[in-house]
């Protein structure tokens, strides 16, 4: 069974002992750009339902892509935040790809995205209660044991409220991964844009989050539409450069943490020229610099 | 039963199912014979370049690159005429060979890619694929020559013998099984040609052109330089097919007529491009 060949992943309870490291999203438009600047990516992170069918020659394609660049899987499918039990032939298959390539962790969404036999199509945020954050955390203990570690767990954008919610989104990750033992992976701009969309103040938001179980980030981009009654929403779409906004939050993130983090940047569609990626992760490792830095500063002041 | 006794038609249905059996014997043998240790991919153009079609394929893809900067231009088919005279320091042994070695005027692409620096320069790219498993060595590139001749020696005798048998008999109609060994002669020679990859170099080429395969189409004018080598190296001329000038190159590199046109080539990872294999 593919469940019982996945022992090798060690997932968030191993980031400590490392050091920040910056990759992007495998997408194939960025595949040559990837392989041919090699030695400016640290790891790719690659979305597991692309290969979830994947045939022999595709995994062993696979294998060597991870031979060559560290590699972690995101899924999108799972649907964990669910009150509906995780589908363990869904776990199935992502612990035969995490074990095919020797993945060190993988991650996915505090989210659902299905109900009564009915796809979503999308990642949707659950109502924010006690009674979602036990059910996320039984969904995790499953895929702790059929993946064979427990994956980092992602914060989603919403353009509403969950309605039935009783916690704020940051208490509600934060139970959750104290109840499952995960770590976070904290995407900045979902982040960004909740806050913005219901009037946060985004740098206050972040300190109401877990940051000492963040393991890994996520950047990107997105775009304001129009919203009810004439208010604006930014849209989480990875189609567009990452925001000043979301790299001061990556800053403050590295000033108000001491663990070495994993930051990928996802960029879903019109890609620009690859020297342009590669300046935005140049940019992410200048801010997260300047978060270490400060943090630096500050203990030496201390 | 000695089987130099059949009749006519039955020893030409014997003779077909032999020969098919040795040949596939000897496929399978120099298929999974020369297997190597797997590992990460190869994302140096150059190499992949030489694991698709051998030292022509790298010989064209340097030119591409030399083009690419201005270095050199094509002005007819098959000829390569220096565009500058400067020596930038970062080219590599390749292209430095083929810059230095098109400086005389005139220099048809030919006697240029075949030049002993050039094609010195062209087999140190595969060293490390040898090293890795992924290009056959020099002794194994020797026991499939020999194989291959022990195997056709084997039919082409049996066939021989039989022409003998049949001589002493009176019999002259014969010409079927002359065509057979005909044939014959022929598997066996291209089955001893020797491939630029061994059966892991094949896999290899198969992995990078299935992770690529979207962006087979999207080179263009403005792609970076180590995009579009590695493009062209792991697809060839189709690789550079959005950008029409560097294909145009890729094509007249070589003189018309000569070798390195496309060739799929049943040792798996073929496509357009060539397949030299036996050095520039």
């Amino acid at each position: 069974m593919a469940a019982d060949a996945a022992v090798v992943v060690v997932a968030a309870a191993d980031i400590t002992g490392r050091r920040d490291r910056f990759g992007l999203g495998w997408r194939p438009e960025l595949a040559a750009g990837i392989l041919t600047n090699r030695d400016r990516i640290d790891l790719i992170e690659i979305i597991a339902e692309d290969h979830v069918d994947a045939s022999r020659a595709g995994l062993r394609s696979l294998r060597r892509l991870a031979a060559q660049i560290p590699v972690v899987w995101h899924g999108l499918s799972l649907g964990l935040a669910s009150t509906v039990p995780v589908d363990t032939r869904r776990l199935d298959a992502f612990a035969r790809l995490v074990g095919e390539t020797g993945a060190e962790s993988w991650s996915e969404h505090l989210a659902f995205v299905r109900g009564g036999g009915v796809e979503i199509g999308h990642l949707a945020a659950p109502p924010r209660s006690p009674d979602s954050v036990d059910a996320a955390c039984h969904n995790l203990a499953t895929a702790r044991r059929i993946v064979g570690g427990a994956p980092l767990v992602e914060n989603i954008a919403s353009l509403i409220d969950p309605p039935a919610s009783t916690i704020g989104e940051p208490e509600w990750a934060a139970a959750i991964v104290a109840g499952s033992g995960c770590f976070m992976l904290l995407d900045l701009h979902n982040l960004y844009a909740n806050a913005v969309n219901f009037g946060e103040d985004p740098v206050a938001y972040l300190h109401r989050f877990p940051l000492e179980r963040v393991g890994s980030v996520h950047l990107a981009g997105g775009r304001w539409i129009d919203g009810p009654n004439g208010a604006r929403r930014l849209l989480d779409d990875h189609l567009h450069d990452v925001p000043e906004p979301v790299f001061g939050l990556l800053t403050e993130l590295g000033r108000l943490t001491s663990q070495p983090l994993t930051v990928v940047i996802e960029r879903d569609g019109a890609y620009p020229p690859f020297a342009d990626i590669l300046r935005e992760l140049t940019a992410a490792r200048q801010a997260l610099a300047a978060g270490r830095a400060m943090r630096a500063g500050i203990a030496r002041a201390a | 039963m000695n089987v130099l006794d059949l009749a006519g038609p039955e020893f030409l249905a014997f003779y077909i199912i032999f020969l098919i059996v040795v040949a596939t014997a000897v496929w399978a043998a120099v298929s999974l014979s020369f297997g190597g240790a797997g590992g990460s991919l190869i994302a140096d153009p150059y190499r992949v370049a030489w694991l698709r079609g051998g030292a022509i394929e790298v010989a064209r893809l340097a030119v591409v690159s030399l083009a690419s900067r201005q270095l050199v231009t094509l002005p007819r088919p098959g000829v390569i005429a220096p565009a500058a005279a400067r020596m930038p320091a970062d080219l590599n042994p390749v292209e430095r060979a083929i810059l230095v070695n098109c400086q005389r005027p005139e220099g048809k692409a030919r006697p240029v890619l075949r030049n002993s620096a050039v094609r010195a320069a062209c087999r140190a790219v595969a060293d490390p694929l040898v090293a890795m498993g992924l290009a056959p060595t020099a002794n194994a590139k020797l026991a499939r020559a020999a194989l291959c001749a022990g195997a056709g020696f084997l039919v082409l005798a049996t066939g021989a013998a039989k022409l003998d048998v049949a001589a002493a008999r009176g019999h002259s109609n014969v010409r079927f099984l002359i065509l057979l060994m005909i044939a014959a002669a022929i598997v066996f020679l291209v089955l001893a040609i020797p491939r630029p990859r061994t059966p892991e170099g094949r896999r290899m080429l198969a992995d990078m052109r299935r992770l690529l395969q979207n962006r087979r189409a999207a080179v263009g004018p403005q792609s970076p330089m180590g995009e579009t080598l590695l493009m062209a190296g792991v697809f060839g001329a189709a690789g550079l097919a959005g950008a029409e000038e560097l294909q145009r190159v890729y094509y007249q590199a070589l003189p018309a007529g000569s070798s390195g046109s496309s060739c799929g080539g049943s040792d798996g990872g073929g496509g357009c491009g060539g397949c030299g294999g036996s050095g520039c």
